[in-house]
């Protein structure tokens, strides 16, 4: 760790510093506004926000690192999880664990297809048209709403009991919350720390760290590069798919939530700079924690949603504009 | 033939001016015949109706076929504009925009909010604002004096004209309002966005549409846009421009008027893309570098041509809305269903050209309208032999054939131990692929007919229309890229060439043989 921070860049430095003040900012917000209790919820519930946002985005930011395709269709890919986990929990017969894990093996395996069958046939022959590609995950995101609204009808699902494991109730901040909730803490915890570990200590990590920076030399040293293309597009998907089965237990599954997520992604990605993963990490809690104090504030004092709404959207509106390859882009 | 009956008669024809202005008609009308076709066939077009389905074009009731295809074409013909908007930035400038829907529903919320809570302190407050901003433009820009003070009493002008001080806003001045807020918009999101990276628009534009889309969802302005509900305008809505079908013809007339829209915004882009500006637009599509490098201010020309497509989006986003049976501005306008269907119908169509959209978006439109109101089940013979779920089963598996040729290719090579350019390797690989297809295609007809049974009742054709506006999405830009009116007219440029080399060849040899 002490490496890290001694071969950053003068411009990533700024960008730490930056980051942990506006994080403090927050903080000091939040406390002195709502009083120690309410703010520690808030940051909580801002923190699993971010880890949410950060399944999806993690993955539209490795896409876009190493194959240069903004995928549109990462929200789909969230939503297709969560709603084929939902169907397959509903059906698997056994305890809530079972048809959990059931739900997040069928789910993640489903998108991870989805997403190889697309990539080898459809993304794959678009590479010397990349407008075409954009477009491509554009419209199939689009027809996958489209398909899901048409199996699954336009109601919401209703939140699914979380695995017994899990269904207890901790207190902290004064407030009881469900040990869920910490799980998908800690599974974006895991998931981060596993895809850091993914990139920076397997051989596989070292050829997509490569081909970010140039695909076509990865090639000639005799690498297929092609091959790693699909297995990183499976991974992404895979990762969506995790985030919207996760979300299943919390808030059950709405046709709305792929947009919403893809939204919040291309927000993080934009602000941690595309294709950077620590970027995105640091981005995705950036993101969750200031929705979650603006979701706060503006239950408190005035009384409407359009704050946390607009919010995020204005902070990568700032980040734009001040900084357009993102707080931990690469320089070009 | 021309020559004979048209020009040939203008030549005797005494008077001179009479005659030039007659050539010039001639001509003009010879050169687009094309278009001028398409407009008397669209003017037409309720009478057409009224005559295949035996309806009145004016009926008493809104029941005939006539009134019903009129409200459609002209819905359709809403849709054409929001679709050539879209291929304004998308075909001929090379900006991809996510977000064009905000445009398009600008313009129903806009208007119809105005004119329901238009208050006159709205008056004062506007001037504040123009002052306001030719404060910040004296300060902050490099604009000239007198540009300045023609900006400034522009801007005044206009709000003394469209916002009356007391009494009720009209309609056509709160469109006019609608017209130019989303003109400021797209003209301050142009600006700030449009310097960085394509992609980074792209996602811009998506998010900016998205957020307005939930603001027009959100309970908290329940007051002025109806929530999910959407913003209810019957009593708003000026008499002149009801549309509903009396015997009077209002809906006739309203078809007209819609008829002329089209024609206007099509002749605008028209001569918008031939003028130096789309020349120069053209130019930053196929290389902005090279435009910049040559002296041009891109970002000018690029923010002007977004001005022009949200502005056209915004007005046919109007329209659309008027024609809206249940008079209701849906939030749904905001959303990116609007976005993806002019995207798909300039795609199919052909990015780049003129008439693609409007071909692409009239045909399906209609199209579904038409699928919608009949009722196919799968089971419905199709051209006497196949039945549809048979047509999707073929379908189906030449995709499939077609999305893996590559691997069966490597695998067929294998099967058959061909090797490329051997003779017989070409007659070999047709045969296994052949064989390929055969085999899916049978194995896929022997699963839908385990299905049938209970698939029948459940699915038609109007349902599944969705799924086959997505398979013509993805087969498009996979196969066809240049859509269809695209791939028509590089067919026709290479027959023509083609001619061009042939009389050519023929000239030389004419000309060779004439030497010796």
């Amino acid at each position: 760790m002490h490496s890290y921070f001694a071969h950053l860049s003068p411009q990533h430095r700024r960008s730490w510093l930056l980051v942990v003040a506006y994080v403090a900012a927050l903080l000091a917000i939040s406390l002195a506004d709502f009083g120690a209790n309410t703010a520690g919820q808030t940051m909580f519930r801002g923190v699993l926000l971010g880890m949410l946002i950060f399944l999806v985005a993690s993955g539209l930011s490795l896409i876009f690192g190493l194959l240069d395709v903004l995928n549109f269709a990462q929200g789909a890919f969230l939503l297709i999880g969560a709603y084929v986990g939902y169907d397959v929990y509903l059906r698997v017969d056994g305890s809530a664990d079972v048809r959990f894990l059931a739900a997040i093996a069928s789910g993640v395996a489903f998108v991870a297809l989805i997403g190889a069958i697309m990539e080898m046939g459809l993304i794959r022959p678009l590479y010397e048209r990349p407008v075409f590609q954009l477009v491509l995950t554009f419209g199939l995101g689009a027809i996958f709403l489209d398909l899901v609204e048409r199996y699954y009808g336009a109601d919401p699902k209703q939140p699914l009991a979380p695995p017994t494991l899990l269904n207890d109730n901790f207190s902290l901040f004064g407030q009881s919350l469900s040990y869920y909730r910490l799980f998908i803490i800690i599974l974006g915890i895991v998931m981060m720390i596993g895809v850091f570990l993914l990139l920076n200590r397997t051989r596989i990590g070292i050829i997509i760290r490569a081909g970010v920076q140039d695909p076509e030399m990865v090639q000639a040293l005799g690498i297929n590069v092609r091959r790693v293309f699909t297995l990183v597009f499976v991974l992404g998907a895979g990762l969506a798919a995790l985030g919207g089965i996760a979300l299943v237990p919390y808030q059950g599954a709405t046709l709305g939530m792929g947009n919403q997520f893809l939204i919040l992604a291309i927000v993080v990605i934009v602000i941690g700079g595309m294709g950077s993963f620590e970027g995105t990490a640091i981005a995705s809690i950036v993101v969750g924690l200031t929705r979650a104090v603006a979701e706060q504030l503006s239950l408190a004092h005035f009384n409407a949603p359009v704050l946390a709404e607009t919010s995020v959207l204005l902070l990568m509106i700032v980040v734009l504009l001040v900084q357009p390859n993102g707080l931990f882009g690469r320089g070009d | 033939m021309v020559e004979r009956f048209v020009f040939a008669r203008i030549q005797r024809i005494p008077d001179s001016t009479l005659r030039s202005l007659a050539d010039r008609l001639a001509r003009l009308v010879l050169d687009n015949w094309f278009f001028a076709l398409a407009f008397v066939l669209l003017w037409r077009f309720p009478y057409i109706v009224a005559d295949l389905s035996g309806s009145q074009v004016k009926p008493s009731r809104p029941t005939g076929d006539s009134a019903f295809w009129q409200s459609e074409m002209a819905r359709a013909l809403a849709l054409a504009c929001l679709a050539m908007s879209y291929n304004l930035l998308f075909g001929f400038s090379g900006i991809i925009s996510f977000g064009h829907a905000l445009y398009f529903g600008a313009g129903g919320y806009i208007t119809f909010i105005l004119m329901g809570h238009y208050d006159a302190g709205l008056q004062h407050k506007a001037l504040v604002v123009v002052l306001l901003v030719t404060l910040g433009l004296a300060l902050f820009s490099r604009l000239r004096a007198r540009a300045l003070v023609v900006v400034t009493l522009i801007g005044v002008l206009l709000v003394l004209l469209l916002l009356p001080a007391e009494g009720a806003i009209s309609f056509w001045q709160a469109a006019a309002v609608a017209l130019l807020l989303s003109i400021v918009v797209s003209l301050t999101s142009g600006v700030v966005t449009l310097r960085v990276r394509g992609i980074y628009f792209a996602m811009f534009t998506l998010a900016l549409a998205e957020v307005f889309w939930v603001l027009a969802k959100s309970g908290t302005f329940r007051s002025y846009t109806g929530a999910e509900d959407g913003l209810a305008f019957r009593s708003l809505l000026p008499e002149a421009l009801n549309v509903t079908p009396t015997a009077d013809g209002s809906r006739l007339t309203m078809y007209r008027w819609t008829v002329i829209f089209f024609a206007v915004i099509f002749l605008a882009i028209r001569r918008y893309m031939s003028s130096p500006v789309g020349r120069v637009m053209l130019a930053i599509r196929d290389n902005e570098e090279r435009a910049q490098t040559i002296g041009y201010h891109t970002l000018f020309y690029k923010v002007l041509t977004m001005v022009f497509a949200g502005a056209v989006a915004t007005l046919s986003g109007l329209l659309f809305v008027i024609w809206a049976t249940d008079k209701i501005v849906h939030p749904d306008t905001l959303s990116l269903t609007y976005t993806v269907d002019p995207l798909l119908n300039t795609l199919i169509g052909g990015v780049g050209t003129l008439t693609g959209p409007v071909i692409a978006t009239l045909g399906l439109h209609l199209g579904e309208t038409y699928l919608r109101n009949e009722t196919f089940t799968l089971g419905t013979r199709v051209f006497g032999l196949l039945a549809v779920w048979q047509l999707i089963a073929l379908a189906v598996a030449g995709a499939l054939v077609w999305v893996f040729r590559r691997s069966l290719t490597r695998l067929g090579q294998r099967l058959v131990s061909a090797e490329p350019r051997t003779p017989r390797y070409g007659r070999l690989m047709l045969a296994y692929r052949a064989g390929v297809f055969v085999v899916l295609a049978a194995a896929l007809l022997w699963i839908g007919s385990q299905l049938r049974g209970e698939t029948e009742a459940v699915y038609n054709v109007a349902d599944l229309w969705d799924l086959f506006l997505g398979a013509l999405f993805v087969v498009v830009v996979m196969v066809l890229p240049h859509g269809i009116v695209g791939t028509w007219n590089r067919l026709w440029a290479t027959r023509r060439l083609r001619q061009l080399e042939r009389q050519m060849r023929k000239e030389r040899e004419s000309v060779g043989t004439r030497k010796t």
